[in-house]
């Protein structure tokens, strides 16, 4: 693309929108000769114009990382709105038998039946394809020979635990036959109290993302009004206003977060996390609209309105604001991944949602004592974090970059 | 410069004064009061205790003392911990956490500045992208994350580094690892963009013209210019490496501030809250400050005013 593409160049000369006058004619060999005459109209476009919107799109869906964002956040959003519903399972249902249950469980299969042993030495029995069929009572410990003795009819099973991992002895004889098999009742597991882990991430990122979104449109709100009248009637106002902001952003946020947290605790997790996220995370909104109101403010179509009488409500939101809007999604687009962030952060350090409701940070959180026996328990939701970070960055970088007409191509 | 250091020190006192007045009428906001929330007390031990910490006088009474002990920098005592004054639990705390910040600190700008410059200097090239790509994880990980998945491999699974506490040297490698990572990835990123852009810069063609090795270009005509952002954003880095800590310090189980901070959190203990919140506040503003004077003695094109 040219350097000389501002839309005035734009000519009302008909001729020089004829396609055939624009068509670059390709020289031989010597790239330094000059085109005949008139090949080239100086005051042509050399492509089609678009509006602001078209080109930000396309040259947004040019970016393919941005492009993979966006899939990945819609594929999780559906996720989050729709799989607990098709769940079988309930987010808070607990099942005690089913304590623990890796993804992946290593059977031993004996007299066509399968076994699995949790790591508190229980015994859960498997169905071929890998169905949970239920869990074995009635075990006689013999903390001497560190083994648990289970009748089936008229055999017997024996957990040894003597060496880890623990073996199985079928009627006597070691059970050598294992494999490894899926656990497709609950394909990522069950945690601590046996509840369902696929539907617990599915509801704690419903959780997450609406904490996020909430949070991102009252910062929004607050932040596009506070930074649009600052910027807007400037002086004193201005003055004032920002000495506000300045105070406000010296204040360590994460500390206030924490306060409000406190303050707030009784009136359930959720609440209080919304609240305390969307009361402090404007100050950043404010400073970037105020900043792009200023410039926006001398231009001469404001001038124009204000002489036109027109109030000044009406001149902020319908004649600025529009100017800012590029800045104010990319700023918006930011505050998702960083109010998930802090999210997490919160429950992580045992601020979260209450229990039974689940968050991506309170699933770590919860995972972190069993860390050592049940890795995948915080893998999962760890990783369900970190794609949601990478796909709103991406996201955010895409536009930053698609909003800035430097960059376009 | 006189008029904006006065000016930025009546700043630091007005947040200060906010953040302890928002936080105390906050902790004093809470329904129920310290004493009522988990145990029974008999009625005359809560009325003891109540009148022990003057908790029946006016609440202005109550706000007007808690200031003046700011003033002498008396954080009063702990509701939870018996005998203990908050001043002791910070002065517990704070140099574990100051010392694991610094060399926070120290590890991410030995890697992220030979990073960055590396990146600039190979621009397109595949030092730069894989810098790049390092460089998002490291954005888009959570410290937390980064903490439990080396917990897990190193301890638990290699057993090669202990898994909690500040012992012995090896002992840091992990705290400092997971809790400088989004502020190398930040910095490293910083560092690129600021140094390709000085790099295209009329003084550096100059320099070239003149037949300056390449290496002095870069070290002592671009890289001093590239560096004042990256100066800029120290402040507030520090201050993400402070308050990052809370995590780091509770999965490692270091007892620095964060962690008593944590603690303090889930034990309702309020004057440790408001105590540690305040003295919190006041080392992230100062230091804040103390870099945007050094930042403007070392870029003369910043006037203050």
């Amino acid at each position: 693309m040219t350097e000389n593409q501002h839309p005035m160049t734009r000519s009302t000369d008909p001729a020089a929108t004829d396609p055939a006058a624009t068509a670059p004619v390709v020289t031989a060999t010597d790239p330094w000769a000059p085109l005949p005459k008139g090949t080239i109209s100086k005051e042509a476009l050399s492509r089609p114009s678009q509006s602001f919107a078209r080109a930000t799109i396309s040259s947004f869906l040019r970016t393919p990382l941005a492009v993979f964002g966006v899939i990945v956040v819609l594929l999780m959003t559906l996720l989050a709105v729709f799989g607990p519903m098709l769940s079988p399972h309930t987010y808070d249902r607990q099942n005690l038998a089913y304590v623990n249950l890796p993804p992946t469980m290593k059977v031993s299969e004996a007299d066509g039946r399968f076994f699995y042993a949790t790591q508190n030495l229980k015994v859960v029995e498997l169905s071929a394809d890998g169905r949970l069929v239920g869990a074995i009572d009635g075990g006689v410990e013999d903390p001497v020979k560190k083994r648990v003795n289970f009748e089936l009819g008229s055999n017997t099973l024996t957990l040894d635990y003597k060496a880890k991992p623990a073996r199985f002895l079928y009627d006597g004889q070691p059970v050598t036959n294992t494999q490894q098999m899926w656990n497709s009742e609950h394909v990522l597991g069950t945690d601590g109290l046996g509840r369902d882990i696929l539907t617990r991430l599915m509801f704690g990122m419903r959780i997450s993302l609406t904490i996020a979104v909430i949070a991102m449109a009252v910062n929004l709100l607050i932040g596009v009004a506070y930074g649009g009248i600052s910027g807007y009637f400037s002086g004193n106002v201005d003055a004032v206003m920002m000495r506000i902001v300045d105070i406000v952003s010296t204040i360590p946020l994460i500390l206030y977060v924490v306060l409000i947290q406190v303050l707030l605790a009784n009136s359930g997790g959720f609440l209080s996390i919304v609240i305390a996220l969307s009361t402090v995370y404007w100050v950043d909104m404010a400073r970037v609209v105020r900043g792009q109101v200023l410039t926006v403010r001398e231009q001469e179509f404001v001038h124009a309105a204000r002489t036109l009488g027109t109030g000044n409500a009406k001149i902020l939101g319908k004649h600025i604001i529009p100017h800012v809007t590029g800045s104010i999604v990319v700023t918006a687009t930011m505050l998702i991944p960083s109010a998930i962030f802090i999210e997490a952060f919160m429950s992580f350090i045992g601020l979260g949602v209450a229990p039974p409701m689940a968050s991506l940070g309170t699933m770590a959180n919860d995972a972190l004592a069993t860390l050592r026996s049940s890795p995948y328990q915080l893998f999962i939701p760890a990783a369900a974090i970190c794609v949601l970070m990478f796909a709103f960055n991406f996201i955010g970088d895409g536009l930053r970059d698609a909003l800035d007409p430097k960059q376009r191509r | 410069m006189a008029r904006y250091v006065v000016k930025r020190v009546l700043f630091m006192f007005a947040a200060l004064l906010v953040i302890a007045t928002i936080t105390f009428f906050m902790m004093h906001a809470i329904p129920g009061g310290p004493f009522t929330s988990d145990r029974n007390l008999p009625p005359d031990v809560e009325a003891a205790l109540r009148d022990k910490y003057r908790l029946d006088d006016p609440i202005l009474v109550q706000y007007g003392n808690y200031m003046l002990g700011l003033f002498r920098l008396d954080f009063g005592p702990s509701f939870k911990y018996e005998g203990m004054q908050v001043n002791d639990l910070i002065a517990a705390g704070f140099p574990v956490s100051a010392q694991l910040g610094l060399v926070t600190m120290a590890f991410a700008l030995a890697i992220a500045l030979p990073m960055g410059i590396m990146a600039a200097l190979k621009n397109g090239k595949w030092q730069d992208v894989v810098t790049m790509v390092l460089a998002t994880i490291g954005v888009a990980l959570p410290s937390f994350v980064i903490a439990t998945l080396l917990m897990y491999v190193f301890s638990l699974k290699l057993g090669v580094l202990p898994a909690f506490g500040l012992d012995s040297p090896q002992a840091f490698i992990m705290p400092v690892i997971a809790g400088a990572g989004f502020a190398l990835a930040f910095i490293a990123r910083l560092v690129r963009a600021s140094l390709l852009e000085e790099l295209g810069r009329d003084y550096i063609r100059t320099a070239k013209a003149k037949g300056l090795k390449p290496s002095v270009i870069v070290v002592k005509h671009a890289l001093r210019n590239a560096l004042i952002p990256v100066l800029a954003i120290l402040g507030p880095t520090l201050a993400g490496l402070i308050t990052g800590s809370f995590v780091i310090e509770k999965i490692f189980a270091i007892p620095g501030l964060g962690q008593q901070f944590v603690n303090s959190i889930s034990n309702r203990d309020y004057t440790a809250i408001m105590g540690v919140t305040v003295f919190y506040a006041a080392i992230l503003i100062t230091m804040m400050f103390l870099i945007d004077i050094l930042y403007s003695l070392i870029d003369p094109r910043i006037r203050l005013k």
